[in-house]
């Protein structure tokens, strides 16, 4: 059963399977920047995951993203690979509603 | 219907899908994408001056990698074409330094991200009205300038065909009252002397009888041309006066030089050689002129400038007098 519901504008239905897609693309690059701990690439995947998130509708990752950009600056290797795994979990775990706004 | 160009400039390949969908539902022609600073000069051809925008309304991020999206928003606000366009910025920054910094570089407006759709489209649907009034403003301000500019144009030409004789195209009588008395004031500055011509066709009633009005209306041509002819430096001035009556004025010219043109044009008006076979002094058409010079030294009165064409008017009449085809002077005082 899935435990994360999130509410999305209808408008958005088409968009959301390619976005979704691409969060499943920040994650495998995530994981390689790690390893090679090129914190500054990965200040940049949460910068742009947390401008986009709530934009469309999901603003856990948003949330999620804003922690990834302050560990990578911080260096914060362990939290940095924590945040990820709730990421991958988050997704995993993901049911959309589309509704009219 | 004014027509509505946008331009998104931003990096985000998730936020330019987000921005397009949005923008696509709101009255909007054409959606541009650019991705970097150099990107987007290019296709806003900065560079060219004076070229018309192609863009009505600018959504700029400010966050993208290579160049401050500030720095962007100023470049331009500062090129000509582009002054007037409004620049919305979108930002995750929440910073209000941030937000003053974008104000002072010139943007309309704001948009914090993550980019709430109701907001989002109220702002930009804002920005869209606004710039769909300025255009319609330019282009009435445009029209009014082109209407102004022919308004100009004709009034110019009304003005000349308001001190011209229509049919000789020599100044008329308006312009010739008012000539004469702006220069005996020059004269009188000056202290030169002027030189009046009156001048009248000989015969001219006889004329029209015997060859009709239309040959009466191509022989005032003719004499009007001879007229011009001889009075052909800039400060020289020919009128038609009325009927078949003209005028000449000389400035800076004393009795033998104002004699010696009067002369002239009376030998190339015989020259012509219009017929004339009713006219009791020849069988050509001549003219009669009567000639005055003035050396002002008292104040110009409508009573002096009167005196000083009835004083040519006088020696035109002796002209007549004497038997036509023939140059009168008298001294005016």
């Amino acid at each position: 059963m899935k435990k994360n519901k999130v509410y999305i504008d209808q408008d958005l239905e088409t968009l959301i399977p390619q976005y979704l897609d691409n969060r499943e693309e920040d994650i495998r690059r995530l994981k390689t920047l790690i390893e090679a701990e090129n914190y500054e690439k990965i200040r940049i995947i949460g910068h742009s995951l947390k401008g986009s998130g709530g934009g469309y509708g999901f603003d856990y990752l948003t949330e999620l993203g804003s922690q990834i950009e302050k560990n990578a600056e911080l260096k914060n290797r362990e939290d940095i690979e924590l945040i990820i795994n709730k990421l991958e979990n988050y997704l995993d775990n993901l049911e959309i509603i589309y509704q009219e706004d | 219907m004014v027509k509505i160009n946008i331009l998104v400039v931003d990096d985000d390949r998730d936020i330019k899908l987000l921005l397009e969908s949005y923008l696509k539902k709101l009255e909007v022609d054409r959606i541009h994408f650019t991705e970097t600073a150099a990107e987007t000069y290019e296709f806003l051809n900065l560079k060219d001056k004076n070229n018309e925008a192609k863009i009505d309304l600018i959504i700029l991020d400010i966050i993208l990698e290579d160049e401050d999206g500030i720095a962007i928003c100023k470049k331009i606000k500062s090129s000509e074409t582009y002054q007037e366009i409004p620049v919305i910025m979108v930002t995750a920054q929440k910073a209000s330094k941030f937000l003053k910094r974008a104000f002072e570089a010139g943007a309309f407006d704001f948009i914090k991200k993550p980019i709430n759709k109701i907001e989002f489209m109220a702002r930009i649907n804002s920005a869209i009205k606004l710039r769909k009034e300025m255009k319609k403003r330019i282009k009435r301000e445009e029209e009014l300038l082109k209407i102004s500019a022919k308004l100009k144009a004709v009034n110019k030409k009304l003005e000349k065909i308001a001190l011209q004789d229509g049919l000789t195209g020599l100044a008329n009588r308006r312009l010739f009252d008012k000539t004469l008395k702006d220069e005996l004031n020059r004269a009188k500055r000056n202290k030169n002397s002027l030189a009046l011509i009156m001048a009248d066709i000989d015969n001219f009633k006889v004329y029209n009888d015997t060859y009709g009005h239309q040959q009466g209306d191509e022989c005032l041509k003719k004499v009007a041309s001879v007229l011009a002819k001889n009075a052909k430096r800039a400060s020289d001035f020919s009128a038609r006066y009325g009927g078949e009556e003209f005028a000449v004025i000389l400035a800076d010219t004393d009795k033998d030089g104002a004699v010696k043109v009067a002369e002239n044009i009376r030998e190339d008006i015989r020259e012509l050689e219009i017929e004339h076979q009713n006219s009791n002094t020849d069988k050509y058409v001549t003219l009669s002129l009567g000639v005055s010079c003035i050396k002002v030294k008292r104040e110009i009165t409508e009573e002096l400038v009167n005196s000083f064409i009835e004083k040519a008017d006088q020696a035109l009449y002796q002209a007549k007098e004497k038997g036509k085809n023939r140059v009168v002077y008298l001294d005016f005082e």
